[in-house]
């Protein structure tokens, strides 16, 4: 019989963006889906880094959606993808000590260790408002309550980017068919592998969204 | 059951809330941008309360200095990005007036705000590219068809209202009558400059209508900190001159104030008010006489008819005033209301769910500590 949730994860608000976090025991504290469009115009509204001309050419990669008006059919346009690594570690920096784009090997336990759970997740006190109805949208979609691969967005989710070494990123994930087509195995592939500082053009990522990971062990 | 005193001050219904575009996307529009807020800031009257944002940016920043650091507060904000979020956040508890856009090309989390109150109440005045992503609706016009002056809708009438137990008790401002029509409401009687009004009632989640050319306002009141609701402090603190009866009155009052029938010291007949209607008196003044001929001395006219207040000073001389409103509190549980020359007391009864009559008003009824109401 499979562990049970309630015994081994817990769900929780991010103190920067009250957003759902996940804690997996032994592998670390994980965004529960890829970082949304709304959490990175947090961190563009508090930071200035990035412009109207630099959020246009991202968003050509996969327009932005309001959260009011998510379906089942274009939920990954919530989702922030076309960013390079180097633009998801300066995220990763304000959105809280420690956290890093996870290693292949951190994913992969991540992905699995959901797989042998059963149950749902109970939603957190102190989400925001967009975090709830977000919550409450995906939660309705008969797709993804099923499983908590699923309902986490690891599966049916974006690519998302993955740290191979210090140096090499690369893409990983299980997107749909509608979102991306032929997809390879999350637990075997990886995807749009790509080297740290560079830039190639920003459409050929445009499936890549990322999560980020509050590890316990960085054991790549 | 609870009653609080409030404040309902102009710039609550007469305020607009200025954001402006200075991100990357406006910058060929920029020079236009500054020229149309220049000439919003220099129409607007000048008691309106005026806030001034940036996109992107929730700090709220000085009308009163924009020309000489408009081009500063530019070089602040150019790549913060075109986001609606942090202001409309600012702006969700406070917010009453009007909230004006000056930009060129999308505000990305518009969408996001779609339906809310905030929303119906934003003017975006595109100034180059739209603002509005595709298939969404909103109210945008383009400069060229914008007149500055236009930003401002003057108000119409002013409706306080509130729960089921809502009765107010004191109102400053003569221009507002009370209204039966639907719910008890406080209105605003016709368009006047002067819509400003302190009040005190019974209930609770107090609200003010705000009817404008082509829109309306819903104003949450809170209730004022430091007022009181003891109708002796009304008195004494919100309300005009005291006045003194002459001596024959001040012995007539004194030996009638506490009594359950009184008469007219001038035909003996039976009092309904201090307005006396019996024959006699009828037969030196057609529609009848008010006792106290001081009275008549010291108010307008306009003001004898309703409720007059009377004390006790130290030295023993009897005093009076008018009170403003055609109500006025008794006690913690129970008003009276003027009608005619005659008045009734009312209680809530919370079965009901309605203020059920419960008697006449005494000739002079005690509201406690020496001070009497009553009714002409």
């Amino acid at each position: 019989m499979s562990p049970s949730y309630e015994t081994t994860i817990r769900v929780l608000p991010d103190k920067k963006t009250h957003f759902p976090l996940i804690d997996i025991p032994d592998i670390g504290t994980l965004t529960l889906w890829p970082v949304t469009k709304i959490q990175f115009e947090m961190f563009m509204i508090q930071t200035k880094a990035y412009g109207d001309t630099w959020y246009d050419e991202v968003l050509q990669c996969n327009p932005r959606i309001s959260y009011h008006r998510v379906t089942k059919m274009n939920y990954e346009r919530l989702f922030i993808t076309g960013v390079y690594p180097d633009e998801v570690l300066s995220f990763s920096k304000w959105f809280g000590d420690g956290y890093r784009i996870p290693t292949v090997n951190e994913w992969r336990k991540a992905y699995t260790s959901l797989s042998s759970l059963n149950g749902e997740l109970e939603m957190p006190e102190d989400l925001s408002e967009p975090a709830e109805t977000i919550w409450k949208k995906i939660h309705g979609f008969p797709e993804t309550s099923l499983s908590l691969t699923k309902f986490s967005l690891m599966q049916w989710g974006t690519v998302e980017w993955v740290m191979k070494n210090e140096e090499e990123f690369a893409g990983i994930g299980h997107p749909r068919h509608e979102f991306k087509c032929n997809c390879s195995n999350p637990l075997t592939d990886l995807v749009e592998k790509i080297k740290k500082n560079t830039t190639y053009p920003r459409k050929g990522y445009r499936h890549c969204g990322f999560r980020l990971i509050k590890g316990n062990c960085h054991d790549e | 059951m609870e009653d609080h005193f409030y404040s309902l001050t102009g710039e609550k219904f007469d305020s607009i809330s200025i954001i402006l575009d200075a991100s990357e996307s406006a910058d060929k529009a920029w020079n236009e941008i500054v020229t149309l807020t220049k000439e919003i800031l220099r129409k607007l009257p000048r008691d309106i309360q005026k806030k001034l944002f940036f996109l992107g940016n929730p700090k709220e920043y000085d009308t009163e200095i924009f020309e000489e650091n408009v081009s500063e507060w530019m070089r602040e904000n150019r790549t913060r990005g075109s986001f609606i979020t942090p202001i409309f956040e600012s702006l969700r508890d406070s917010k009453t007036g009007k909230i004006v856009v000056l930009g060129s090309g999308i505000i990305y989390d518009l969408e996001d705000w779609t339906g809310s109150e905030l929303y119906e109440d934003l003017l975006l005045i595109k100034v180059g590219e739209s603002m509005l992503e595709k298939d969404i609706a909103g109210n945008e016009i383009d400069s060229t068809n914008f007149s500055a002056g236009s930003v401002i809708n003057s108000v119409i009438s002013v409706q306080i209202c509130g729960n089921k137990e809502f009765m107010p008790y004191f109102w400053d401002n003569p221009g507002y009558i009370l209204s039966n029509e639907g719910d008890l409401s406080l209105r605003s009687s016709n368009p006047q400059k002067n819509l400003s009004v302190n009040f005190a009632a019974f209930g609770s989640k107090i609200f003010a209508n705000v009817e404008k050319k082509g829109s309306r306002d819903k104003i949450i009141l809170s209730p004022s900190d430091q007022a009181q609701t003891d109708p002796v402090q009304i008195i004494e603190q919100c309300t005009g001159a005291w006045h003194c009866l002459t001596v024959q009155e001040e012995t007539h009052f004194k030996q009638n104030k506490d009594a359950e029938r009184v008469y007219c010291p001038h035909c003996q007949g039976l009092l309904e008010s201090l307005h006396c209607l019996g024959t006699v008196c009828r037969q030196t003044k057609l529609l009848g006489k008010i006792i106290y001929s001081s009275l008549e001395k010291n108010l307008e006219s306009n003001e004898i008819k309703g409720f007059i207040v009377f004390r006790e000073t130290s030295d023993g001389r009897i005093q009076f005033k008018k009170y403003p409103s055609k109500i006025i509190k008794i006690n913690d549980r129970q008003i009276s209301i003027q009608e005619g020359s005659r008045s009734h007391i009312y209680e809530y009864v919370p079965n009901e769910e309605r203020w059920a009559e419960k008697g006449k008003l005494r000739i002079f009824h005690s509201l406690g500590r020496g001070y009497y109401v009553a009714v002409v």
